[in-house]
């Protein structure tokens, strides 16, 4: 028994050394900038793999001369941070997938390739696309990203559940207030008072839905130049005004690791963006969307992806090529056909190719650009120092919004100070 | 002698109660585990909570597999299947030789300074992990070790981790002395010894620490988060994570604990099938300190 | 002519020697000693992982204080290395006792209180988030069923550190097996004695078998500080820090300081500063150990 283990033990070993040793020669994309390949960086899911590989291949067959091998690598998890690991080492793929958040932070720390000056190279004007789109990818007088698609936050709404309830649909004229009321109608409660039904999910721990909730009560968190915390008077109310509905069970309490959430049906509301649908869709059979109604002024709170080229790159030209064939008709034509972007060309509006998915009968019109609003845009591009924008909205939640969600009675101005100082310490 | 024996046995059938209410106590969760994994999503959301499903939803678990999709048409799931075994023969043939190597050299042989690089070795034990993740990280970016399965083996293969050292160890300093002399009688040296005496007779902790390296390496999900970047390098661990997070690939309690239960397996039937070398060797390595 | 051979001797053992040390040699420089070196560097500059560090000095030990839940994170680990370890401890070491008497069928018992140590991490961490949720939790199921009012387990503040404890000592199974070992190792010539001198089983216990595994004691106490004190993995599944940050110990703060805010030098003096927590208290333990008593090594 023990001779035959011991031999058993040495096979293993030289099987495992053999294969540790093969291992040596392969190193798929190991992360570093080759001459022969042309590597995109995405998102991990599939619908953004499907949509890449149809560009690459439209891309290919438009442009003949590029014999590059173009390979495609997807980050999961935390995104923005494995985009950051692969910057550090040098090792970001030469055109790349980026969120607003990190337009900044890249384009202060020159990793990013500014891209307006190749705009009359490539001759694509930017009246194309919408300016809130080209506004989020720009920094200063240059422009970082440029980004794919026109996202707003948006109202989602489960029918189901407004059926059970009793209550009357949402609608496009809707005011806040009434929208308070419906979600009110929605709650449904134990006999010990624990929620097991909650009216609207406004994500409140998304630095998105909180700022156009400031702002649609006129009051913001940040001082001017977004260098420290200032919650102006409005704002103190408008929290104030959140707890009371937090603690009624209308607004889902977000910090509160109750196991609800929209796609399991418990929640009637969700605040999300177009990209939210297919998992919506998947989730919930009877559903719809409307604009997020206003509050005391008509805010829209928006944020755009879109993709930069890495200033390492040694494709710089086929990056830049590639990036403008992603911007052009043909490119945003293959990406509305995903169904998850409203594609940021403006001729694209009404395209059947998304206004169509994920299923027939959407009020697409929610998507779309309004007039006459106060916009929002992501909190990055109001900070002076855009890198400290995760330390912040973890300040915001885990030390201002949490604590003030738990809280009751009057809030002294002592501690609204301590907030804003919270603030001001994490953008130090 | 009657009433002693009826002692003895009043006395067993306490301690059966107790010991069955208590393992009844630690396995409830896993008995949810399987039982909400065969549940529907509305199922699993009622309230009050169901502790059983209505109907056994078996379908769960065959609708995981294709919810993950392929890379270059093969399933992620068998890419990730084969990453984590190609992963564990690296792993556990580099633990179990080098940590008998190692610990030869610090039992079998006398020779000046052993004794200070083996302190030195148990002080790692206290080194935080967080200490040398983010160096650890640039070494081996530096090394173009990225996105590959070496920052995960070749660690294993210097000594296979303090513990496993401090095991074999213990348990090769209870094999006699005579072993080493009537080798070197024949003639042998030390490398003989160590191929033909030592090897054969450490099997037992040997195949313990082959276990564990087993055990380790499947259920690791740290090292292959940290290194491991694209999807087709992942290794099951960190398959099975993110089909909780929401990027809406798998949606529901259900799904996710069926894919739980499926990875969950290997390591429980390994253990219920070796438990003789699980348990008893980490006995029989009579820890003393 | 003995003596030049005996030096010759020698000199082979040794050279030898570090032949079969040389993997671990290797492995201690390079994946060990060495980055050391570099976090301590690291622990002295401001560095964001893509720029070059910058030299501070001394100031991130002096600024880690003020960090919000940095002294909270502190508290949060030794709360829950002071209470689950000895805690954890004298669960196991009881369920050990009771495991180690020789009942028929006594092997699969010890299987089902291992199985929970088997379980791999990430599956446990989303069974309990599941188990312990306030409104579709099982427990609250039960719970309300006996009339009693709802848990927050990890929803609530002051429960929440509670709850990861609870979920901790699930884990006994590991501490359970060394204690098996323990006793063991306990020669059967003092249990006879005992019988002899006409000792109850709880004379026994408290002057046999406790004294006797006071080694296996030692080293339950030391690994379960060192590993208490480096909690990270249930903190990032289960409670992202817990509410207002409850549950953040000090290696979850140590991880989101370095790869969620790039603020690396930081990170690396706080990671220090638990380095040096941990080797000061396992140094304390291991000077206290006059009441260890030690049967005498085995063949050396």
């Amino acid at each position: 028994m023990k001779k035959w283990m011991s031999r058993l033990l040495l096979a293993l070993a030289v099987l495992g050394l053999a294969f540790s040793l093969a291992g040596c020669g392969d190193s798929p994309g190991g992360g570093h900038t080759s001459k022969n390949v042309f590597r995109v960086g995405i998102e991990e899911n599939a619908d953004e793999h499907t949509m890449m590989d149809n560009l690459i291949a439209g891309f290919k067959a438009a442009n003949p001369d590029v014999s590059l091998e173009f390979k495609v690598e997807s980050y999961s998890g935390n995104y923005s941070d494995k985009l950051i690991a692969q910057a550090s080492n040098g090792a970001l793929p030469d055109l790349f997938f980026t969120l607003d958040s990190l337009v900044g932070y890249f384009a202060s720390k020159n990793i990013t390739v500014p891209l307006n000056e190749y705009l009359d190279t490539y001759d694509f004007s930017t009246d194309l696309i919408y300016d809130e789109v080209l506004e989020v990818g720009r920094v200063g007088d240059e422009i970082h990203m440029l980004g794919r698609e026109y996202s707003q936050v948006v109202l989602y709404y489960n029918q189901k559940v407004f059926d059970a309830a009793g209550v009357a649909y949402p609608t496009e004229d809707w005011t806040w207030d009434e929208m308070i009321e419906a979600a009110r109608g929605l709650v449904d409660t134990d006999t010990d008072g624990t929620v097991l039904r909650a009216g609207i999910d406004m994500r409140l721990n998304w630095p998105v839905t909180m700022l156009q909730y400031f702002e649609g009560h006129n009051g913001s968190i940040l001082n001017e130049n977004g260098s420290s915390g200032s919650i102006d008077a409005a704002a103190r109310d408008a929290y104030t005004e959140l707890r009371g509905l937090v603690q009624e069970g209308v607004i889902l309490n977000t910090f509160g690791n109750t196991g609800l959430s929209f796609t399991s049906g418990n929640v009637g509301m969700y605040f999300g963006v177009r990209s939210d649908a297919t998992t919506i869709n998947r989730s919930l059979e009877k559903w719809n969307v409307v604009h997020v109604p206003d509050m005391d002024r008509h805010v829209v709170s928006l944020g755009a992806s879109g993709y930069s080229v890495s200033a390492l790159s040694p494709h710089k030209e086929i990056a830049l090529r590639f990036l403008f064939y992603i911007m052009s008709t043909e490119g945003q034509t293959i990406l509305a056909k995903t169904g998850n972007v409203v594609p940021a060309l403006r001729a694209l509006a009404a395209s059947p190719d998304w206004t169509s998915q994920p299923k027939e009968g959407l009020n697409y019109q929610a998507f779309l650009q309004e007039t006459d609003v106060v916009k929002v845009y992501p909190i990055s591009t109001y900070l002076a120092e855009p890198s400290a924008a995760n330390k912040l909205i973890d300040a915001l939640n885990k030390q201002v919004t949490s604590p003030i969600l738990s809280s009751v009675g009057t809030i002294s101005s002592e501690t609204w100070t301590m907030y804003e100082n919270s603030l001001t310490n994490a953008l130090r | 002698m009657n009433s002693v024996k009826k002692k003895k046995c009043v006395f067993a059938g306490v301690l059966y109660f107790l010991l069955i209410c208590c393992a009844v106590i630690f396995c409830f969760p896993i008995f949810m585990l399987v039982s909400r994994s065969l549940m529907t999503t509305n199922e699993a959301t009622l309230v009050p909570a169901r502790f059983w499903p209505e109907v056994a939803q078996w379908k769960n678990y065959a609708e995981i597999f294709e919810a993950v999709g392929e890379y270059n048409g093969t399933s992620y799931w068998w890419l990730w299947f084969k990453n984590t075994v190609l992963l564990e023969l690296g792993t556990i043939s580099g633990t179990v030789l080098s940590s008998v190597w190692v610990a030869y050299g610090f039992t079998r042989i006398r020779f000046p300074g052993r004794n200070i690089v083996f302190a030195i070795v148990l002080g790692t034990m206290m080194i935080p992990s967080t200490v040398t993740m983010i160096p650890l990280y640039t070494i081996f970016s530096d090394l173009h070790w990225l996105n590959t399965l070496h920052p995960l083996i070749w660690p294993m293969w210097c000594g296979g981790g303090a513990v496993n050292i401090f095991l074999v160890v213990q348990y090769l300093r209870t094999l006699p002395k005579e072993f080493n002399e009537s080798a070197e009688i024949d003639g042998a040296n030390d490398f003989g010894i160590f191929l033909r005496i030592i090897l054969p007779s450490a099997t037992p902790i040997l195949v313990a620490v082959g276990i564990g390296a087993f055990v380790g390496v499947w259920n690791d999900l740290m090292n292959p988060l940290m290194y491991l970047n694209t999807k087709e390098m992942w290794t099951l661990a960190l398959g099975v994570t993110t089909l909780n997070t929401s990027s809406g690939d798998i949606g529901g309690i259900p799904f996710v604990f069926a894919a739980c239960v499926i990875f969950s397996l290997p390591p429980l039937v390994l253990f219920t099938v070796a438990q003789k070398y699980f348990i008893e060797s980490v006995v029989m390595s009579g820890l003393k300190g | 002519m003995s003596i030049s051979s005996k030096a010759k001797n020698q000199w082979r053992k040794t050279v030898t020697g570090y032949i079969f040390l040389l993997p671990v040699i290797v492995g201690l420089a390079l994946f060990t000693i060495l980055p050391l070196c570099k976090s301590l560097y690291y622990s002295f500059t401001e560095y964001d992982n893509i720029t070059s560090p910058v030299w501070i000095g001394v100031r991130n030990f002096i600024s880690m204080w003020s960090e919000p839940f940095f002294v909270k994170s502190v508290g949060n680990t030794f709360l829950y290395a002071f209470v689950s370890v000895p805690l954890g401890l004298f669960c196991s070491f009881f369920l050990a006792l009771a495991l180690s008497a020789n009942l028929k069928g006594i092997k699969v018992f010890r299987a089902l209180f291992y199985l929970p140590v088997i379980l791999p991490a990430v599956a446990s961490g989303v069974l309990i988030t599941d188990l312990f949720s306030h409104t579709y939790g099982i427990y609250n199921r039960i719970l309300t069923a006996l009339g009693m009012p709802r848990f927050p387990f990890f929803a609530a503040e002051n429960t929440a550190m509670f709850s990861l404890i609870l979920y901790g000592l699930w884990g006994m199974g590991s501490s359970m097996l060394i204690w098996l070992a323990g006793f063991r190792s306990v020669s059967e010539t003092y249990y006879e004695v005992a019988k002899i001198e006409g000792g109850g089983p709880f004379w026994t216990l408290f002057h046999v078998t406790i004294p006797m595994t006071t080694p296996t004691i030692f080293y339950n106490l030391v690994m379960g500080i060192i590993n208490a004190m480096q909690i990270f993995t249930p903190v990032y599944v289960i409670t992202s820090g817990g509410p207002n940050g409850a549950t953040s110990t000090l290696a979850y703060l140590i991880y989101i300081y370095g790869l969620s805010y790039w603020e690396m030098g930081l990170a690396s003096a706080m990671a220090w500063f638990l380095f040096v927590i941990i080797m000061g208290m396992t140094l304390i333990v291991f000077k206290t150990n006059k009441w260890v008593y030690y049967e005498g090594d085995s063949a050396r």
